[in-house]
């Protein structure tokens, strides 16, 4: 009997353990666990204190606790939307999740409620993140004279693992944003006041039947005034009307040293007989950094510029990365006439050369036309359906 | 005989006793996590992103299934497209794919009177057609072949080329001769290379 029990027991043991290993076997295979179980990712502002009321900047940063491979993200940032006012979300990982995550176009929308939800996904194999502080997005605003306090809640990084699969990993805020609204921006010097000095943001003029503009906040007067000169492609002389002669260019500032960036500032140009066109705008900034400029012109791609006399030897080959451009108090006189700005992204603008700007030409051709007077010759004819055409060896707006 | 049935009884019953605590064993150690959270986590993370204009709009992949990594084969998808009874004069696309697994070729557009741009962006492509000043017929598409797009197999394995809406500024439209922008219904092609 003792024997007999004895087989028993060594049976069942022997079929617990090859159910159970079978088991495993059929439903896990040889795949490697994921390895993203237990992973958590830091997010910080940087920098945690800003001072001013205009052009406030700050860049929210990922840090996982090891590498990871990136799918998407999502968390929210809390203020006070009696004392800040977002005016630019720039989602620096992937894409904004249309219909989910707030981007510029539901800036109302957040300033109503004081909160931003960020929610970005990445396409295709996903983005690795190193165990490195990464810019998830760059969050600019305005505040009130008052202090206020920002902070991050409910956030979620979402990881590939090893077996494919996308698993959560919890982020927490290391810190939060105290905002010192009206104190004014460290180190800056105080404006020297010029003859001539520096001059208020112009307001863009939009004439009957013009350029339809994305609105942009115009600051108050800056320490820093830009007087430029541009070359549009395309536009060799002087246009025949006043009402040609006028565009509204939008002009930006990152700052090399921080990588902060100034919001859209829009000035007026006017062209002279060589078609060089001339405007001026005006900046808060501290001028012992270095900078690089963003223009955009309102038909045209966004031309990046890192240096104050920028050349090149076909038209739109101009490239760079290194912040050059040195700014002083008062006014700056930058000619970047030696470069020329490609046209394409017609209004209403997206930043990039699409079938919807060449259709629209092509649907307007010999019609009196604004919008797709790229020449500004009065009508949107051949000559610009061609210029849109020479654009697309660059087609989307350089950032 | 009786003895031996018995014997049979109770190994029988001490298997079917072991499978079940076996399976119990193995549910409880995979079980720590409800499967309910798996699907909240799917549904926040698969996010929608363009609408589809109503109506027969679509723009679809085809090409051969299978494909050998022998030789200089190039794999051939081609695009095909309604219109809903539109006239089109330009359309833009973005096509993901493994760039690893497949290096792109070119692309050839079937229509006449459209010209193809192609640019290779980070894991995914993006084209962008428009309508050439001297046509003069109407571009109407019902399951028209429009473009054919070439590629050549540098990896074996199972691998996706899939249409998207929308990559960073890239998109996926048809534009009409009213300059009105329509969203098409997409699809996806899987390709085994071999």
């Amino acid at each position: 009997m003792k024997k007999e029990l004895l087989k028993i027991s060594i049976i069942f043991f022997v079929t617990v353990f090859a159910v159970v290993w079978a088991l495993n076997y059929i439903y896990f295979g040889q795949a490697p666990r994921s390895k993203a179980a237990g992973e958590t990712v830091s997010l910080s502002f940087s920098p945690p204190t800003v001072s001013g009321t205009t052009g406030l900047t700050t860049t929210i940063k990922a840090l996982p606790s090891a590498a990871i491979t990136l799918r998407g993200y999502k968390f929210k940032v809390n203020f006070d939307k009696s004392k800040v006012q977002i005016t630019n979300i720039d989602y620096k990982i992937g894409t904004v999740s249309l219909g989910l995550g707030d981007s510029n176009s539901t800036l109302s929308s957040v300033n109503t409620k004081g909160v931003i939800a960020v929610q970005g996904e990445i396409y295709g194999v996903g983005q690795p993140l190193t165990t490195s502080l990464t810019d998830v997005v760059i969050i600019t605003f305005t505040s009130t004279t008052a202090s206020s306090t920002a902070t991050i809640t409910e956030g979620n990084f979402y990881i590939i693992g090893a077996d494919f699969s996308i698993n959560p990993a919890s982020a927490s805020a290391s810190n939060s944003l105290s905002v010192n609204g009206g104190t004014g921006p460290t180190n800056t010097p105080v404006p020297t006041v010029t003859p001539g000095g520096p001059t208020l943001t112009p307001v863009p003029t939009i004439t009957p039947g013009g350029p339809t503009l994305t609105p942009t906040p115009t600051g108050a007067a800056g320490n820093v005034n830009l007087k430029m000169k541009l070359k549009f492609q395309g536009i060799i002389k002087k246009p025949a009307t006043d009402v040609l002669n006028k565009l509204s260019v939008k002009v930006k500032l990152l700052n090399g040293t921080t990588g902060q960036e100034t919001t859209y500032q829009a000035a007026e140009f006017t062209a002279d007989d060589q078609g060089i066109w001339s405007g001026s705008t005006s900046f808060n900034i501290d001028v012992n950094a270095k900078y690089i400029l963003y223009v955009k012109g309102p038909y045209h791609l966004q031309k990046k510029i890192c240096d104050t006399g920028p050349t090149e030897t076909t038209g739109g080959t101009y490239r760079c990365t290194k912040s050059n451009i040195t700014l002083k108090n008062g006014d700056n006189d930058l000619n970047f006439s030696g470069i020329v700005l490609l046209a394409g992204d017609l209004p209403d603008q997206d930043g990039s050369v699409t079938a919807y700007d060449t259709s629209f030409i092509y649907n307007n051709l010999g019609k009196n036309n604004d919008k797709c007077d790229v020449n500004r010759d009065g009508t949107c004819d051949t000559q610009d359906f061609s210029l849109v055409i020479a654009a697309l060896s660059v087609k989307n707006d350089e950032l | 005989m009786e003895e031996k049935n018995k014997t049979i009884f109770i190994y029988l019953l001490v298997i079917f006793f072991a499978v079940f605590v076996g399976t119990s064993i193995f549910l409880i150690l995979n079980n720590k996590k409800p499967p309910a959270e798996k699907e909240t986590i799917a549904t926040t993370v698969i996010i929608p992103t363009v609408k589809p204009t109503q109506g027969l709009l679509n723009l679809k992949l085809f090409g051969n299934e299978k494909i050998s990594l022998s030789g200089d084969k190039e794999l051939k998808i081609d695009l095909v497209a309604d219109s809903n009874e539109k006239n089109i004069v330009g359309y833009d696309l973005v096509l993901s794919y493994d760039p690893l697994a497949f290096d792109f070729v070119k692309a050839t557009s079937n229509l006449a009177d459209f010209k193809i741009y192609s640019y290779k962006r980070d894991g995914y492509l993006s084209f962008l057609a428009t309508k050439t000043l001297q046509s003069q017929t109407s571009s109407v598409f019902t399951q028209t072949k429009i473009a054919s797009l070439s590629f050549r197999p540098m990896k074996a394995g199972k691998y996706s080329f899939s249409l998207k809406p929308l990559i960073g500024k890239d998109k996926t439209n048809l534009v009409t001769d009213k300059t009105e922008v329509l969203n098409p219904k997409l699809n996806e092609l899987e390709i085994e290379v071999f």
